[in-house]
């Protein structure tokens, strides 16, 4: 599998470390009233598509950078591929992902 | 036609493609032949006229030869000889060399007299699912006798069961293009693409390229078409941009344009060399054309596995490339116009065709001198028990032969096309399945792997692909047409089986499968073609059915009365061929399995003694022997004991060290560990825990703070690729906006412990003046950076893993082994010693010190007895989780120190605690022992472990039962800190 | 008690690969034991004035991701990731961090690494065919530029990889791993030089 860096182009996913849902970037807010609860779905609770799939890879051997991949769980199709520091920083800025 | 007379073999009518001047000398079943350069072992045999070359997987039926590629089912031999033998290889693919040895399989005595023989007689009760049905009880029976006897009657060849002596290696290759096959339409597209310049990999299985170009008598732009391909071939390795690879099998089609390819480099060489026997290479390309070309299959008939039942494109390959005759009185039997095709090339060579049976009702294509024409006509029985001597038409007519070409249709090679799922779909003009639409990323499938077998066809298809590829790359380049050549006729009326034939009709030969299995498995239930497959093992076979797959699921149409569209076929799995394991595992031997990480003084460790431990990648120190001593234990105890009366030194460079800089890096550290950083001063260390969001422990260490915006933290050695990975994460995705940066400082400082009561004297020989070590200029938990040995750039730390007074001392990795001997130089005085991880780790349990064993990702804080340290008053990874109620119960397990209370015994870790007298059942379970070393200080086996409510039952006596080792051992609860409890040899 | 407090011994630095050198055929393979390395993270927000400062002060600009930015033939940055970038210098300076701190001030965050990476220059016309056989990137000239740097993965072992001139390459390995990478390269050496030369 090759994966499109947005920085670098395609890299072998040899390079890189997978480490799953997207959502993960979404950490709740700790001093909510329902934090043990917001947190105890953040972590454990998971969509699992067949299809399209938002997922977190890391570039270890590489630029170490984190990355938001896009990809199609039944195809292994990937058309989108991102920093995370940016989604992160749209998705604190309340813009849509 | 005079038969011109050849000297490498009796059947040798031609010099072929060969050059019948260099002779080539091989064994074969301990017998001399003679052979040709540019021969193949099959080629060489069928020119010695040696038709049997083997015995069946099951029945051991006399089998020859069947085709002239990789697709051979029949001709597997064991080739080389020690341990260099390798079983089931295919006479087809070896390329004959000089003192090639080679034997024939599956057979006990003589391949002519083979006593496992008796097999084809039992062939009533060995059919499909016998084995399933019959060895199912006893059930004991199974492992202990019937399963030996079948796997050693029913084997293929054998092993040596010694290493592979040959090396193997792999590599990576990028191209804009690459194309899979170099018959027509593969050096076709390759020179179209080639000529405008494009990055092109060009790979054939073969030694000489050009695939059917060289098996037929076709002719190209005014030349033979083996002498097109030929200067194709020539051309095309002159083109700097391309890189043609002959001997190498593109065997699977992976995600995004990545192919698998195996190239086979000294299998052809004489003699033994040291380089790498093959090359796996992983070929990473924008876009690739299929011209994998299409194979043969057979028809089924009475018997229609005896030596010298060949497909008969092989036949006529035999004689236009190698110049072999397979027989000398050859008939064909046939559906199509490819058998046709055969029996004019072998009239053309001069060989005898004693007949020509076609299934069709049609006309005869073309007129055979001296051939019995038989229209609308079957092969219904052979004869001859190990070659053939004689067919029998469905007239009742029998006619003598020596060799029978059948021809039941060409399979177009669709197997890379399915490699992602793609499924084929079923194409009746041609009575064969075609490559489906969806194909995997980036492929076009050109040549007679679409189809289209008229030779016009496929150069067209290779070039207009070609050109395709240019076009979407925005190659500029000069418009072309494409070779040129006539097509031949290709017709055929799809036909399986000979109805109501008395001998066997076989399907896959390589399994035995025959065409009664398949209405047998169909009866039982069995329809489904994946069911089909796994109950009748058609197609499961080393040759995974090339030859036999499409003819099988004919027949289970034709049975069960479904389209074979409807039918459809099994999933095809990489390889295409089969890869040598040795060849994926490549370099990855021995103790070239993984990398292995050095600490800077490893030499200065190798030469005194020391015995090295793996720890991921790491070798680590873990004792250093003195002469005399026997035993680990010995030198294990001896540094202890120097160390706690004076001073020892450790290596402990392999911790992870990350250094994190940037404005925000105090309240990042206040967020990733559980415990405060923000409020550490600078010049200070503070231990950290780093615990996972999800509230348990991750990692623990010592942060250090060298200025406001600068720290160093350690990680355990284990987990220091994790917890920067880790650290990244938070960094990028949780907290963006904060002003951090890391970096790893692992490798770039060679790190030491100097532990013991004279540990600061031992460094006042060490640091530079005017530094200041004593306790009030240097106190506890104190860092600094500073000049050592005259004018050596350092770092010192004031930390203390062994409860000792203690400094951990670091310089850039190069000075690593100068400073350990000047260590142990400067602790001369007071007989400084040397000590391993085997030290470090006693010491720390006669701590109390939590390590890998009670950081095993199942512990939260409170258990470590650092509840305390989890703040409050901040959020940081983990803490929201880590106040859920059941991480919190009333009744934790708690880190507690264990005794035995008869010293003579020796604790185990992983031992249960029990209440005395429990009955050792899971549910009287009350915790378990994690860590457990000889304490030199307390001269008694001690332990580390969890317990429930351990805090509060210090004194307590309990059973430490260990069921799996048979021991049961009264403890005493302790606390953890067996050494020094309060801590006061730190501070001084 | 009264401690000296005066060193009685000096430190004598050893190379990562004991200075190897070797020739493979045509080819050289060489431990490049003189090269001060340094990394610069940028300060969130401070890209452009670094940069700037960088630029006037040892004449090389920050570089791009997989980029490099030569001063001269001594002195150049490797854009290794998007905040950090190593400036690598063939000039010798005992503390080359605290030498490059003196210029930049709070500017950047910096941390040494000479000591890190055991460096290898691998010069010839059989470099890149020796290399295809660990390298899982394109490195060949159509696709790897004289101003391009990568960090990848050979052998299992991180390593970075830039140019040197038309036939050869500098690789960059961990210093702990060095063993295993020399045995790599020079493995990989071994089989395409002898297979070339028969």
């Amino acid at each position: 599998m090759l994966i499109d860096h947005p920085l670098l182009g395609l890299r072998d996913a040899a390079e890189f470390v997978y480490l799953g849902d997207a959502s993960l970037i979404n950490r709740p807010d700790p001093e909510s009233g329902s934090a043990a609860d917001q947190f105890y779905e953040y972590l454990h609770l998971r969509s699992n598509n067949a299809g399209e799939h938002r997922e977190l890879w890391y570039h270890e051997q590489g630029d170490r950078s984190w990355l938001v991949v896009t990809r199609n769980t039944l195809t292994h199709n990937i058309t989108r591929v991102e920093l995370a520091r940016d989604v992160a920083q749209r998705n604190a800025s309340g813009e849509p992902a | 036609m005079d038969k011109p007379t050849h000297s490498a073999g009796i059947n040798r009518v031609s010099e072929g493609l060969l050059d019948t001047s260099k002779p080539v000398t091989f064994i074969f079943n301990d017998r001399k032949y003679q052979g040709v350069q540019g021969d193949t072992l099959a080629s060489a045999l069928l020119a010695n006229g040696q038709r049997l070359v083997g015995r069946s997987f099951k029945y051991h039926r006399p089998r020859g030869i069947i085709t002239t590629g990789s697709e051979e089912p029949n001709a597997l031999v064991e080739l080389g000889v020690g341990a260099r033998k390798e079983p089931n290889t295919r006479a087809t693919v070896i390329e004959l060399f000089n003192g090639l040895e080679a034997k024939s399989q599956n057979h006990k005595g003589p391949l002519s007299f083979d006593v496992m023989a008796i097999n084809d007689r039992l062939s009533a009760f060995l059919s499909a699912g016998f084995y399933y049905k019959t060895f199912m009880w006893p059930k004991a029976f199974w492992e202990k006798l019937y399963e030996p006897i079948i796997r050693a009657a029913a084997g293929l060849g054998s092993l040596s069961g010694e290493e592979d002596p040959d090396t193997y290696d792999k590599g990576f290759l990028h191209c804009d293009l690459l194309i899979i096959g170099a018959g027509a339409a593969g050096l076709s597209a390759a020179l179209t693409a080639g000529r405008a310049g494009q990055q092109i990999i060009i790979a054939d299985e073969d030694f000489l390229p050009g695939g059917r170009l060289n098996l037929e008598n076709d002719t190209i732009d005014d030349l033979s078409s083996a002498a097109w391909a030929k200067a194709a071939h020539a051309e095309l390795q002159r083109l700097p941009n391309v890189r043609f690879m002959t001997r190498t099998t593109v065997y699977g089609a992976y995600d995004h344009g990545v192919y698998g390819a195996i190239e086979k480099r000294t299998d052809h060489l004489e003699g033994i060399s040291d380089l790498p026997r093959q090359v796996l290479w992983r070929i990473y390309s924008k876009r690739a054309l299929l011209a994998a070309g299409s194979t043969e299959r057979s028809i089924a008939f009475g018997d229609n596995d005896r030596p010298g039942i060949m497909l008969a494109g092989a036949v006529r390959g035999y004689v236009n490339r190698y110049g072999v005759a397979p027989g000398k009185q050859v008939a064909i039997f046939t559906n199509n116009d490819s058998g046709w095709r055969t029996a004019h090339d072998l009239h053309q060579a001069g060989v005898q065709v004693t007949a020509v049976v076609d299934t069709r009702s049609t006309d005869a294509p073309m007129d055979i001198p001296g051939a019995y024409i038989a229209m609308d006509s079957h092969v219904v029985a052979t004869k001859g028990r190990l070659g053939i001597q004689s067919i029998t038409l469905s007239d009742g007519q029998m006619i003598p032969c020596d060799c029978l070409a059948v021809s039941g249709g060409w399979n177009p090679n669709v197997h890379l096309t399915c490699h992602q799922r793609g499924r084929p779909t079923w194409q009746d003009d041609i009575a064969a399945f075609v490559p489906g639409t969806d194909l995997p990323v980036g492929m076009q499938v050109i040549g007679s792997a679409t189809g289209a077998f008229g030779l016009a066809e496929r150069l067209q298809s290779g070039h207009a692909a070609a050109e395709n590829v240019l076009n979407d790359a925005g190659v500029t380049f000069t418009a072309n047409h494409a070779p040129s050549a006539t097509s031949t006729r290709y017709s055929i009326e799809a036909f399986w089986q000979v109805p109501n034939c008395t001998g066997k009709s076989w399907i896959d030969l390589q399994n035995d499968v025959t065409s009664k299995d398949i209405k047998q498995s169909v009866q039982e239930g069995f329809k489904a073609v994946e069911h089909l497959k796994r109950y009748t093992t058609l197609g499961m076979a080393t040759d995974q059915g090339k030859t036999a797959n499409v003819l099988g699921l004919g027949i289970l149409a034709e049975i069960s009365g479904q389209s074979i569209q409807d039918t459809g076929t099994t999933i095809f799995r990489p390889p295409y061929t089969p890869v040598p394991i040795g060849a994926f595992a490549g370099r990855s031997r021995g103790k070239n399995f993984r990398p292995t990480r050095h600490t800077p003084s490893s030499q200065w460790a190798t030469t005194h003694g020391a015995d090295f431990v793996e720890v991921g990648m790491w070798l680590r120190a873990q004792w250093y022997a003195l002469p005399g001593e026997n035993h680990w234990r010995e030198s294990v105890d001896r540094e202890v004991t120097a160390t706690r009366e004076s001073v020892g030194i450790c290596d402990v460079t392999t911790l992870g060290k990350i250094d994190i800089q940037g404005a925000d890096a105090a309240q990042f550290l206040d967020r990733v560990y559980a415990n405060t950083f923000s409020t550490l001063a600078i010049g200070k260390v503070r231990y950290g825990l780093m615990l996972r969001e999800d509230g348990f422990v991750m990692d623990d260490g010592t942060t250090a703070r060298l200025g406001d915006k600068h720290f160093v933290m350690t990680t355990t050695t284990a987990n220091a690729v994790s917890v920067f990975r880790h650290m990244e994460f938070c960094r990028q995705c949780l907290w963006p906006d904060l002003d951090v940066h890391l970096i790893s400082a692992t490798e770039q400082w060679a790190q030491y412990a100097v532990a013991g009561p004279n540990a600061r004297k031992l460094l006042s020989h060490i640091v530079d003046a005017p530094f200041d070590i004593s306790n009030e200029g240097f106190p506890f938990m104190a860092c600094a950076e500073l000049n050592i040995c005259g004018g050596t750039p350092a770092r010192l730390f004031r930390i203390s893993f062994s409860g000792e007074l203690a400094f951990e001392i670091a310089v850039p990795a190069r000075y690593g082994n100068s400073l350990m001997q000047a260590l142990i130089d400067a602790g001369k005085p007071y007989k400084a010693v040397p000590y391993g991880t085997e030290a470090l780790g006693v010491m720390r349990i006669e701590k109390g010190h939590a390590a890998g064993n009670e950081l095993n990702g199942q512990t939260t804080a409170a258990n470590l007895g650092l509840g305390r340290m989890v703040s409050t008053k901040k959020d940081c990874m983990g803490a929201v989780l880590s106040r859920r109620p059941l991480m919190n119960p009333d009744d934790p397990i708690e880190l507690v120190g264990l005794i035995p209370i008869d010293s003579s015994f020796s604790l185990k870790a992983g031992a249960h605690f029990l209440a005395p007298d429990a009955a050792q059942i899971l549910e009287n379970d009350q915790g378990w022992m994690t860590s457990v070393a000889y304490s030199p200080s307390l001269q008694s086996s001690i332990g580390l472990g969890f317990i429930t409510n351990g805090q509060q039952r210090l004194g307590e006596t309990i059973i430490a039962a260990d069921p799996l080792r048979g021991e049961s051992i009264p403890v005493r609860i302790v606390s953890p800190h067996f050494v020094d409890p309060d801590g006061a040899r730190l501070r001084v | 008690m009264e401690l000296a407090y005066v060193s009685d011994f000096t430190l004598t630095p050893a190379a990562a690969l004991n200075g190897f050198s070797k020739r493979f055929g045509k080819n050289e393979l060489v431990e490049q034991c003189d090269i001060d390395i340094v990394s610069i993270a940028t300060p969130n927000g401070q890209h452009d004035t670094l940069s700037a400062l960088l630029k006037q002060k040892i004449g090389a600009a920050l570089p791009a991701t997989g980029k490099i930015s030569r001063a001269d033939d001594t002195l150049a940055l490797l854009g290794l990731q998007p905040d950090q970038c190593f400036l690598v210098s063939s000039v010798q300076r005992p503390d080359a961090a605290k030498a490059l701190k003196s210029l930049t001030g709070d500017l950047a965050y910096l941390s040494e690494q000479t000591d890190s990476w055991a460096i290898l220059d691998l010069t010839g016309p059989d470099s890149f065919a020796a290399l295809e056989r660990i390298c899982p990137i394109n490195i060949s000239k159509h696709a790897f530029e004289q101003d391009a740097v990568a960090r990848t993965s050979m052998e299992h072992l991180s390593v970075i990889i830039h140019r040197l001139g038309d036939e050869g390459y500098r690789l960059y390995s961990p210093r702990s791993s060095a063993d295993s990478f020399l045995h790599a390269v020079t493995e990989s050496l071994y089989n395409v030089c002898s297979t070339t030369t028969g």
